[in-house]
């Protein structure tokens, strides 16, 4: 490792570590750290206590879990393969393209050192949520188990990069893409076959593919991969790390050895970005220069070219909120754990998945802003020039976030769909007090309004309101995004603002179903909660385009 | 000496740069100019490894780029338009990184190493001192200007005396006592047997520091020579006129002629 990349990683995290450190000097970030630490330790406060199994009792020696936990792993990197990607594992920064690639600095030694940066923080990561877990994994292996998941993560962004940037290089890109589309769909056809093989597997000894066989070839070493993760035990570890290692090199012997240039990739995807922020520029120009009458007859008085320029964008979204692995994966599992344990969830996992709910929540409303950090404040850098789009505030907030929440319910409604099939073939629906299909319908309506919900209050109650109520002293207009670094008012406003969305439309939901009963009650109570919460968004849509009107910088704090 | 030979970049099908070659010598500083989207970026970029050229050949100090990178790179320094650093690294301590990363790799022993990166660890902060950071030396990257930015971007280039510099529009963002401050230290190299290759918008600024001018229009050398052998290819009206009269004069023709 050389000398001087070795000090640029330590110095770096050093400078990291004293910046959060020094921030909580800061009464606002002081507050916004205890309420977090707060909410988790009244999460984990009967497990820490002692109260209760352990997750690991009930999931980690459910029989067929690996298998379960190897589709998913086959399913995304399927999702990952088929789309193109932004970022990666081995993707340099602005910075490091600038600075390291003029330096006498050979590619295996830049390799090592984006290595070693990501396992370093991995590895303190690891530690910090095992130090959480413990109490709750109540096993020995949960520090290599919790570290076996980051790095899985980290293969995955290897993978990503790596073929990336060989497309990238490729003169018949086209070809390379269409293999590396070939080669998804047959994982993602594996890996639905052997879910649902392996899952009715457990409730019944007839294969119901034939061919299975073949499929577990394919599954096979993705069940290594994630052993270690979900079943406890020496053997299941180091079977695990063998095969991410294994996996890693062989990445590693490919990145260093074959002919194809980092840095020509590196500089290809900048490059792209650029192209991207200029056309967006040039779109703009197209908008402005669009004769008024064509505005007028346009739909929702927004012109048909700045539709076309808002859908285009949304196009990109759709290709960052399926590789936003967090908040694509976390708001329909905090959902499908919320579902199952308060409405039908069999009654021996109920409190597991409540619990699990609760975790997924925490972590969305504290760290939600931060996960959908690239989602619309990356629009919002550019605020001069949506500004200057000829449309009114309410106009653009529907262009921009609602076919961004389109995007996002979209994707949630799909895998709510997955998600309800697999459960209902995972447990047995004879003991559900409702049908398995009225469960399904009942989710589908309500996923995707809710993560619109999410969507929206992240980025208009999150970010305008804070601003919109505390203008900086002495000024005569607001400037929403300057006082973005108030993250204790975000973070209150997030949790309430949730809350409150939820709370009135779930009331007259959950009445309906009780009162109802049966499968009729729990579709008339999902419907009506639907339907409640897309009220409710009218209001906010025209509160978010009324501070929208009002704002006049982002500054630097928010982006 | 850096010479470059029938350099060529491709984008797809666009042709950023075509076939472009020429060379600056020890103690010369050549202006590389020319209108938005000429190409000075991109071949700036080829120059110094960030973007691999797609032909033609780069030789620095007598090593090939393409062959032999981390010779070719030892000696050269690099400053981009944008000054981009390290987010949680201090002033010094970006300073102290670049002393370590050039010091490295000809060291034969720690303690000859640990002497060269004493050393320019010395030169980084009289560089501190002398384009007035030395008060910010503590602070984050996110904690200055544009303009001190571009100063620290700069120091770091010069820590380890580079043979070779290119600096891709160098004043922008700085203040005027800056700008003298950063000419001053540009001279300074040259008169140590620098060569110098500079790209700047401000053709005043560089008017009187560049020996050699070369324009580039769409990826191709449209002139080169200094700025008497410019004038010389203007009518005789023009014949007195400056290096941004030249530029417009040779860049409009040039515009002009596919028409």
């Amino acid at each position: 490792m050389n000398q001087a990349l070795f000090y640029l990683i330590l110095r770096s995290t050093k400078g990291r570590i004293r910046a959060k450190i020094t921030r909580l000097k800061n009464p606002r970030y002081l507050i916004g750290a205890i309420i977090g630490f707060a909410y988790f330790a009244l999460i984990f406060r009967r497990r820490i206590m002692g109260g209760g199994p352990s997750i690991s009792e009930v999931v980690f020696l459910s029989e067929g879990f690996a298998a379960v936990a190897a589709c998913i792993l086959m399913f995304v990197l399927s999702v990952q393969w088929m789309l193109v990607f932004a970022s990666g594992g081995l993707n340099l920064n602005e910075s490091e393209m600038e600075l390291l690639f003029p330096a006498p600095l050979s590619r295996r030694a830049l390799i090592h050192y984006h290595l070693l940066k990501a396992q370093f923080g991995f590895l303190v990561l690891s530690s910090i949520i095992a130090l959480f877990l413990k109490p709750i994994l109540g096993q020995a292996g949960y520090l290599p188990s919790t570290f076996m998941l980051f790095l899985t993560m980290n293969v995955f962004l290897f993978n990503q990069t790596f073929l990336d940037m060989l497309a990238l290089v490729q003169t018949k890109r086209w070809l390379f893409r269409s293999l590396q589309g070939l080669f998804a769909l047959i994982l993602l056809f594996s890996a639905i076959v052997t879910l649902i093989s392996s899952l009715q597997s457990l409730t019944s000894s007839d294969p119901i593919f034939p061919d299975y066989a073949l499929v577990t070839w394919v599954a096979a070493p993705f069940q290594w991969l994630v052993r270690g993760f979900v079943e406890p035990g020496l053997q299941s570890v180091l079977i695990s790390f063998t095969a991410q290692f294994s996996l890693l090199g062989a990445y590693y012997l490919a990145i260093t050895s074959l002919s194809f240039s980092f840095e020509e990739g590196t500089a290809q995807k900048w490059s792209k970005r650029k192209k991207r922020r200029r056309r967006f520029r040039r779109e703009q120009r197209e908008v402005n220069s669009e004769k008024p009458r064509a505005a007028r007859s346009a739909w929702f008085g927004v012109s048909p070219s700045i539709w076309r320029v808002l859908v285009g964008k949304s196009a990109i979204g759709l290709l960052r909120y399926a590789t936003k692995v967090p908040i694509t994966y976390m708001v329909p599992g905090f959902l499908i754990c919320w579902m199952f344990a308060l409405i039908s969830g069999p009654s021996e996992v109920a409190p597991m998945l409540g619990f699990m709910a609760l975790g997924f929540g925490g972590v969305l409303i504290l760290a939600g802003g931060r996960l959908l950090h690239l989602d619309f404040r990356t629009e919002l850098e550019n605020i001069e020039l949506l500004k200057s789009f000829p449309v009114k505030g309410y106009q653009m907030v529907i262009s921009v976030l609602v076919i961004n929440c389109l995007v996002l319910g979209s994707i949630h409604l799909l895998l709510s769909f997955l998600f309800t099939l697999s459960s209902m073939l995972i447990v047995d629906a004879s003991s559900w007090p409702y049908s398995p299909i009225a469960i399904a319908l009942s989710v589908m309506m309500i996923f995707p309004i809710v993560s619109m919900v999410f969507l929206l209050l992240e980025n208009l109650l999150f970010l305008w309101l804070p601003g919109w109520f505390l203008p900086e002293k002495g000024e005569r207009r607001s400037r929403g995004f300057d006082v973005m670094g108030r993250r204790i008012f975000n973070i209150i406003i997030r949790f309430f603002g949730f809350g409150l969305m939820i709370i009135f439309p779930t009331l007259v939901g959950v009445s309906a179903t009780i009162l109802l009963g049966g499968n009729t009650g729990l579709l008339i109570g999902s419907s009506l909660f639907a339907f409640g919460v897309l009220a409710e968004l009218v209001p906010a849509v025209a509160v978010a385009g009324f501070l929208y009107d009002r704002i006049d910088s982002i500054g630097d704090d928010a982006v | 000496m850096i010479q470059v030979e029938g350099l060529s970049k491709y984008f797809g099908s666009i042709k950023a740069v075509d076939n472009l070659s020429f060379h600056v010598k020890p103690g010369e500083i050549v202006g590389l100019l020319g209108p938005n989207g000429a190409g000075k970026t991109t071949t700036m970029r080829c120059m110094c490894g960030i973007t691999p050229a797609s032909e033609g050949r780069v030789i620095i100090q007598g090593a090939d780029l393409a062959d032999d990178p981390i010779t070719a790179k030892r000696e050269l320094a690099f400053v981009p338009s944008e000054p981009r650093l390290f987010d949680y690294l201090t002033v010094r301590e970006h300073l102290g990184f670049f002393a370590r990363l050039y010091s490295a790799a000809d060291s034969e022993t720690r303690s000859l190493h640990r002497q060269k990166v004493q050393q320019s660890e010395q030169a980084g902060e009289s560089l501190l001192q002398e384009l007035d950071l030395g008060d910010r030396a503590d602070y984050l990257p996110g904690a200055l200007s544009r303009g001190m930015k571009q100063k620290l971007m700069i120091a770091c280039a010069l820590i380890h005396e580079p043979k070779i510099l290119i600096f891709d529009e160098p004043f922008t963002g700085l203040d005027p006592h800056a700008i003298r401050k950063v000419r001053r230290i540009i001279q300074a190299h040259i008169a140590k047997g620098a060569a110098i290759i500079i790209s700047s918008h401000l053709l005043g600024m560089v008017e009187d520091m560049i020996s050699n001018a070369i324009i580039l229009s769409q990826g191709q050398m449209l002139v080169e020579g200094s700025l008497k052998e410019l004038r010389q290819r203007l009518s005789s009206e023009h014949q007195d006129a400056d290096l941004e009269e030249i530029f417009i004069q040779l860049t409009s023709n040039n515009a002009q002629s596919p028409a």
